[in-house]
């Protein structure tokens, strides 16, 4: 008898399991030091966990581990904790973390966001550069200030190359060939084959920007004469043995970003170039801004006194900061300044309030008409108009879905929402025993909730609306260029056994709201089509999620390779049924949380 | 107390002692090194019907390229699934600090059955089994000697990857 017991202990004893991932490629900063974690940062129920080494080495905490209790003394403050339990004491006090502190490979885990609630610190994420910075108070810099110094030292030669990255004893990598593509943000292609450590620099007197490849050997390449709007020449020279360095000699020092491609090539893409910026009203108010193409940007609201503030996204402005007074008096002030190197800000100082509708291109400029009023103003003022043609045969009996119908295009009126049908064109995606390709039904299933969003008001972003190859890194691009508010990636799985079967929905963890546009997805879908259920997935590593700079998630209908489920997938009702389960996902989102 | 009583007893003394003892290595010291022969080393495979990886154990070293080995040559168990598809093989890899290149021929892409679980599993089970090494911490997979965007269209894999036990099932255990 008390054997099974026994052996029970002991197998409880063997096996304990950490349910937990990774978060891949992050970089940790306390303060402006970049930080070597003992262990990666990994994720627990949406909270991220670090290594405790990181308050002792570098907020000058001390640490005692007694058994499973662990202390953090701090100068001001004690927080004494067990491992595995979110119930901790705080200088006595108890308290309550996000998740529990765990240990795992040889470090103790704790919550990220509970440490930097106590210690009165700011967490914040910056996705392009994926750094995670613990924002210091002046008073723990202080006191930690002599250790940061100390305590970080980067591997030698390390300096140029990314966290995740080493030379080691890899080929050379070799520079084929720059590209100059051209377009608005005249993006340079640089073809290096192999890995290449970089790092860019914005230089003055003449204004150029270098960037300084490391490991490429080789000879220099010839100069190439682009004379556009940004770039004089592009040229290189040796910087020392081991590095090339590559000169953009440009008319005006502008912002630019670097793209780094898997294969090893790096894109350069320089900001649009807002030249001028005005304001008129003839029937309808009018701000209007010269570029060489439009770039986005987003819109807040501010009030006492109510400014309407417009970010511009990647662009200069060239005229440099100015301010000026309007003939309109609803419209006090309007001030235009470069705010952050890759970002230009127009603020117009209102009496009222005052809502961006629309960009039109005329005349070699660009309107954005504004709505004297807010959004929903705005939203309420078209369904008021639409509704009245949709109402016109009135239908018997079936005014509750038109009534559905309607408080749905009042949601999504002027939404904007990416559809990204997976795989595509030499991509098939899964392939279902009966030989249906995945990119297929997809697509089907992608094009019919477009045509429902479309019907209801919102704009539609497809990354591809036929059978054809986009990366899946382009895929988000198109998204952001199409100022998409959210991204819905379609796909349907399949799995090497024939027995899984199911929908589940995948989403990156790292922000909130992926995780309510997921669920909301998936309710839907699990409710409409009845099959099981495998829930939500939170994952980090899947490209079109990672690179998505708007909430998103990515749908698995279906498994493609299950012998049912394949025959669903190619039906035509089932694909109709799955779009309207993404639709009302899509609707539910909007209507709850944005 | 009878005999049978006291064996029992001191049975159940000398196994917790030695449960607590493995506790206690678990949680805080550093790997145990076990110098006699043989040793255990673990491979991942597919779980074959369920949607996650589980270990298989092996006799050995656990060198880097027994590991692959296992791996190109699959499960021993009748209820694991290959992770990788047909035919595909290590062409080389190679070590620089704690990371480490496989470098697997072009079958890996092209012969993959796809689905964003399919290229979890096979990835992560990659990946999974290579780190169990304790001087890899990370792993860069190539295709024919290329870093790739990705195998099956979903996961990005130009990055190298760490260990994820979110897909190692424990329903087993
Ligand atoms: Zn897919």
């Amino acid at each position: 008898m008390p054997r099974t017991g026994i052996i029970l202990i002991v197998f409880l004893m063997l096996f304990i399991i950490f349910t937990q991932s990774a978060v891949g490629a992050i970089n940790f900063y306390v303060g402006n030091q970049l930080i070597d974690l003992s262990s990666p940062l990994t994720v627990v129920n949406g909270s991220i966990l670090v290594p405790i080494t990181v308050f002792t080495q570098y907020l000058g905490a001390r640490l005692k581990v007694d058994g499973t209790l662990v202390v953090l003394e701090f100068p001001a403050k004690t927080i004494s904790m067990q491992l595995g339990q979110i119930n901790v004491h705080v200088n006595g006090v108890e308290s309550v973390f996000d998740v529990a502190p765990e240990w795992s490979n040889g470090d103790v885990m704790v919550p990220l966001r509970s440490f930097a609630d106590q210690l009165g610190l700011r967490i914040a994420f910056d996705a392009d550069q994926m750094a995670l910075t613990l924002v210091m108070s002046e008073e723990l810099e202080q006191l930690a200030g002599s250790q940061l110094t100390t305590q970080y030292q980067k591997e030698p030669g390390s300096s140029s190359l990314g966290p995740n990255m080493s030379i080691g004893t890899l080929p050379e990598p070799r520079l084929n060939d720059i590209v100059f593509l051209g377009g608005a943000r005249s993006r340079v292609f640089i073809d290096v084959h192999g890995y290449t450590g970089y790092q860019s620099t914005l230089l003055t007197n003449p204004d150029r920007l270098v960037i300084d490849l490391t490991g490429i050997t080789q000879d220099v390449t010839p100069t190439q004469d682009i004379n556009n709007t940004i770039i004089q020449r592009i040229r290189s020279n040796r910087f020392n043995d081991r590095t090339m360095r590559i000169v953009f000699d440009l008319n005006k020092s502008t912002g630019y970003e670097i793209h780094r491609w898997p294969d090893g090539g790096l894109e350069v893409e320089f900001n649009y170039q807002i030249s001028e910026i005005g304001y008129v009203r003839d029937e309808d108010p009018k701000l209007w801004f010269t570029a060489n193409d439009q770039p986005l940007f987003s819109v807040s609201h501010l009030v006492d006194p109510a400014r309407l503030v417009l970010d511009f996204q990647n662009s200069t402005l060239l005229s440099g900061a100015q301010e000026f007074r309007v003939s309109d008096p609803r419209v006090r002030l309007v001030r235009v300044s470069q705010f952050m190197p890759s970002i230009t800000r127009v603020v117009l100082e209102l009496d009222g309030v005052m809502t961006p509708i629309s960009v039109d291109e005329v005349n070699d400029r660009f309107e954005i008409l504004l709505f004297e009023g807010t959004m929903e103003e705005y939203n309420d003022l078209l369904t008021i108009n639409e509704t009245v043609d949709t109402l016109l045969p009135p239908i018997v009996d079936e005014s509750t879905e038109e009534q559905q119908i309607i408080r749905y295009n009042q949601i999504l009126s002027g939404r904007v929402v990416a559809i990204d049908p997976g795989h595509g064109g030499s991509d098939p995606g899964a392939i279902g025993p009966r030989g249906t390709f995945e990119k297929d039904v997809v697509l089907a299933i992608g094009l019919k909730l477009g045509k429902l969003l479309e019907e209801a008001g919102a704009r539609v972003i497809y990354t591809r609306r036929t059978d054809t190859y986009i990366s899946i890194y382009d895929r988000p691009r198109i998204a952001e260029y199409g100022q998409a508010e959210i991204f819905v990636s379609i796909h349907a799985n399949s799995f090497s056994h024939q027995l899984p079967n199911g929908t589940e929905v995948l989403y990156n963890p790292l922000f909130l709201e992926n995780f309510r546009l997921a669920q909301a997805l998936q309710s839907e879908l699990v409710s409409a089509l009845q099959l099981a259920d495998r829930g939500l997935r939170p994952r980090e590593g899947l490209a079109v999620l990672n690179r998505a700079k708007m909430p998103a998630a990515l749908v698995e209908v279906a498994f493609i390779n299950h012998l049912e489920e394949e025959l669903l997938l190619r039906s035509p009702d089932f694909q109709q049924r799955a779009s309207e389960a993404i639709y009302k996902g899509i609707v539910g989102y909007f209507a709850q949380y944005r | 107390m009878s005999d049978r009583q006291r064996i029992g007893a001191l049975l159940l003394v000398v196994i917790l002692l030695f449960a607590g003892r493995l506790l206690w290595n678990r949680l805080f010291v550093e790997e145990p090194t076990i110098a006699t022969a043989p040793q255990l080393y673990t491979v991942y495979f597919s779980s074959g019907n369920k949607t996650y990886l589980m270990p298989e154990y092996r006799f050995g070293e656990g060198t880097i390229s027994q590991r692959l080995d296992a791996l190109v040559s699959g499960p021993q168990h009748p209820n694991l699934a290959p992770l990788l598809p047909q035919g595909t093989r290590v062409i080389s890899y190679e070590e620089s600090a704690d990371l480490l290149y496989v470098n697997f021929s072009e079958d890996l892409l092209l012969h993959h059955s796809g689905g964003s679980i399919g290229e979890l599993i096979t990835i992560y089970g990659i990946v999974n089994t290579l780190t169990e090494i304790e001087s890899v911490k990370r792993v860069q997979i190539l295709v024919a000697g290329k870093m790739v965007s990705t195998i099956a269209g979903h996961v990005d894999i130009s990055n190298p990857l760490v260990r994820d036990w979110s897909l190692i099932g424990s329903q087993k255990l």
